[in-house]
């Protein structure tokens, strides 16, 4: 009797594997995964944003609509021509957002709820975050170029990128450029995987001027392409050309570099967030832990195998969620590591739901619901603004949100450790040789 | 036949979490929000006195929710009460008085303690809520309830919270008609989300060459 039921359910379970495999190797799901995942992008667009996208609007308009240059930022500057050329589409805008007074760079939450009571408000929105699709839309032709051969892997790629939680939160709901950033990481990744030394760390460099803290991916593709001393040298100023360049580029237009802002003490803190020692011997440890990881992975490259070099660079990104502070839109920088490794191991995607919702879970305990639910004040301003958050419900609000925090935060970092422990131990390096 | 029986099934399912889903957006929902208080009364309602605090707000209300600090030897003071007294502007102007008392004992400690109350505010008026303590501690007791910082319990962010009564399905319609009635080409704006729709449809529903998706 017992034989037979252990058999029933043998065949039932191989039967659920059959059915799911070829439900994802099906040819017809791609198309629908990635409608599913456009029309996501397009719901949210309009419903949801946060006052840092308008700050770069403002400071992008004032150049625009008054000819003030103050844009530091690289990714700001790119979408200098696109908001030229939707100019006669947003002829209201500086009303919306008070142009006149140019020495204004960000906007705040009051102002942001201005900006909302002027009619073309969502139209607005939706035209500003349009550009991250064309970004977002690279990085589908990266996971369709680099998973070519196996329609299986491909198909749970596209389903990564249709449905990513983090790429919906951080470019679609808050509205910030990190699409830009993260996709040119992910075409630099691809072009390694080729064997193209000189695209890909000018690519990576590309996607350091547009966000300077992927700086810390860059030695690991440094160390990846070069064989000796000569080569370490030249991919070194491969690396930092683009961000030379950009940076002396934006001074002479007269606004801070992304070099001088980058030196600055509030960039640093960023990494040196925990720290251990007191006063005379405070040390932080992500300083201690990163040259560490350079140096195993400088030992164990024997031959230059890019899944070892996706591990470390995703193994990297985790010593910086670990042991450095972030902005709650930060973690979708994990997105060009993940999308490579997670469709060759469908079983990681639980981890990294999990990973996900712990993640959501500690960005409101900390930050409030001005990272979660009021996102979505262009739907409905007057609920959105009244109500509480999960930390505001009994009977978490009876447990205190101290300890909520700092438990949320543990069940984060724990599970960061997971991941990187099963990627380290269980991904296969030699699979995709 | 087995392919058979199995759609049905999946079928079934698929109507049942409809029909949950349909009856849960109808089900009434408390959530828990922030108030923006117009003026706070006085932290500690002592001995035979009174505090009150007042709020603006347009959402239905079904309660409030506020810590006590309870200074006192419970047994010998548990028939005391706390008379709560909730007046506001109704939708149709009308001045509304609710009154209730609540037995001490019924209060938790330092804990949040929900007083139940409905109140469907006019738009702009504000709702008054007094604390009255009509009790004659026979010790020297205290009686103090955390109303902004008054703040009975540090590990707990303090101050009253409001309650609030909605639908899923209200809300839904409340944010159609928000949008329809502010923004200006409202269906401009969803179009590319629709046309998504259609044609994510569209490729769900056309069945494969050989008759299987």
């Amino acid at each position: 009797m017992i034989f037979s039921w252990k058999s029933f359910r043998m065949k039932k379970m191989a039967e659920e594997k059959n059915n799911q495999v070829r439900f994802i190797e099906g040819r017809k799901i791609a198309p629908i995964f990635i409608l599913g995942g456009l029309f996501i992008r397009f719901l949210l667009m309009p419903l949801s944003t946060h006052n840092d996208l308008l700050s770069s609007i403002r400071r992008q308009s004032l150049f625009i609509f008054n000819h003030f240059f103050n844009v530091g930022k690289f990714s700001e500057v790119i979408l200098i021509p696109y908001l030229w050329l939707i100019k006669p589409l947003i002829s209201k805008l500086p009303d919306a957002l008070q142009l006149s007074n140019i020495q204004q760079s960000s906007v705040s939450f009051a102002e942001l709820q201005n900006f909302l009571l002027s009619a073309n408000a969502l139209n607005y929105l939706f035209l500003f975050k349009a550009p991250y699709l064309i970004f977002d839309l690279l990085f589908l032709v990266v996971i369709f170029k680099y998973f070519s051969q196996n329609r299986k892997t491909r198909n749970y790629a596209i389903a990564f990128w249709a449905f990513n939680p983090l790429i919906l939160y951080s470019v679609y709901l808050w509205g910030r450029y990190e699409i830009i950033p993260i996709s040119l990481l992910a075409l630099s990744f691809l072009l390694a995987s080729r064997k193209q030394p000189v695209l890909t760390i000018l690519i990576a460099g590309l996607a350091v001027a547009t966000r300077v803290s992927f700086i810390l991916f860059l030695p690991l593709l440094i160390i990846y392409f070069s064989k000796n001393y000569k080569d370490y040298i030249i991919n070194s100023l491969f690396a930092v050309l683009p961000l030379a360049i950009i940076s002396r580029f934006i001074s002479l237009g007269g606004a801070s570099s992304i070099v001088s802002s980058a030196s600055s003490a509030d960039f640093g803190q960023f990494f040196l967030s925990m720290k251990i020692g007191n006063d005379f011997s405070l040390a932080s440890i992500f300083v201690l832990a990163y040259p560490v990881l350079l140096y195993i992975y400088y030992r164990l490259k024997r031959e230059a195998n890019f899944n070892q070099l996706l591990k470390f660079l995703f193994l990297a990104s985790v010593a910086y969620f670990l042991f450095g502070y972030f902005n709650p839109h930060y973690l979708v920088w994990m997105t060009p590591m993940l999308i490579f490794i997670l469709p060759e191991r469908p079983k990681f995607f639980w981890y990294f739901i999990l990973l996900v919702i712990f993640y959501l879970l500690f960005i409101e305990s900390f930050w409030g619901t001005a990272v979660s639910w009021q996102l979505f004040i262009p739907a409905n301003q007057s609920f959105f603004l009244s109500v509480g958050g999960i930390y505001q419900q009994p009977p978490i609000l009876s447990f205190g949100l101290p300890s909520a925090r700092i438990l949320v935060r543990s069940l984060f970092d724990l599970s960061l450790i997971f991941i990187a422990y099963k990627i380290y131990f269980n991904f296969d390096e030699k699979k995709s040789e | 036949m087995k392919k058979n029986r199995s759609k049905i099934v999946s079928i079934i399912l698929a109507i049942i979490i409809v029909v949950f889903l349909i009856f849960l957006s109808f089900l009434p929902i408390n959530y828990v929000g922030n108030i923006q208080t117009t003026a706070i009364g006085g932290r500690e309602i002592g001995f035979a006195g009174q505090t009150e605090l007042n709020f603006v707000t347009d959402r239905k209300v079904s309660g409030l929710l506020i810590i006590i600090n309870k200074n006192f030897y419970i047994e010998k003071e548990k028939d005391k009460k706390l008379t709560v007294v909730v007046s506001f502007r109704d939708r149709n102007n009308q001045l509304q008085n609710e009154s209730q008392e609540i037995p001490l004992s019924n209060l938790k400690n330092k804990k949040y303690n929900w007083i139940k109350f409905s109140a469907e505010p006019q738009s702009g008026a504000a709702v008054d809520v007094k604390f009255i303590n009509n009790s004659r501690f026979e010790t020297n007791n205290q009686l103090s309830i955390g109303i902004a910082d008054s703040n009975p319990d540090p590990q707990i962010d303090n101050g009253p919270r409001v309650v609030f009564q909605t639908r899923i399905i209200d809300l839904i319609k409340e944010t159609v008609s928000d949008i329809r009635h502010h923004y200006n080409h409202v269906l401009l704006t969803f179009f590319p989300a629709i046309i998504t729709f259609f044609i994510l449809i569209f490729f769900i529903l056309i069945p494969k060459k050989n008759g299987r998706r």
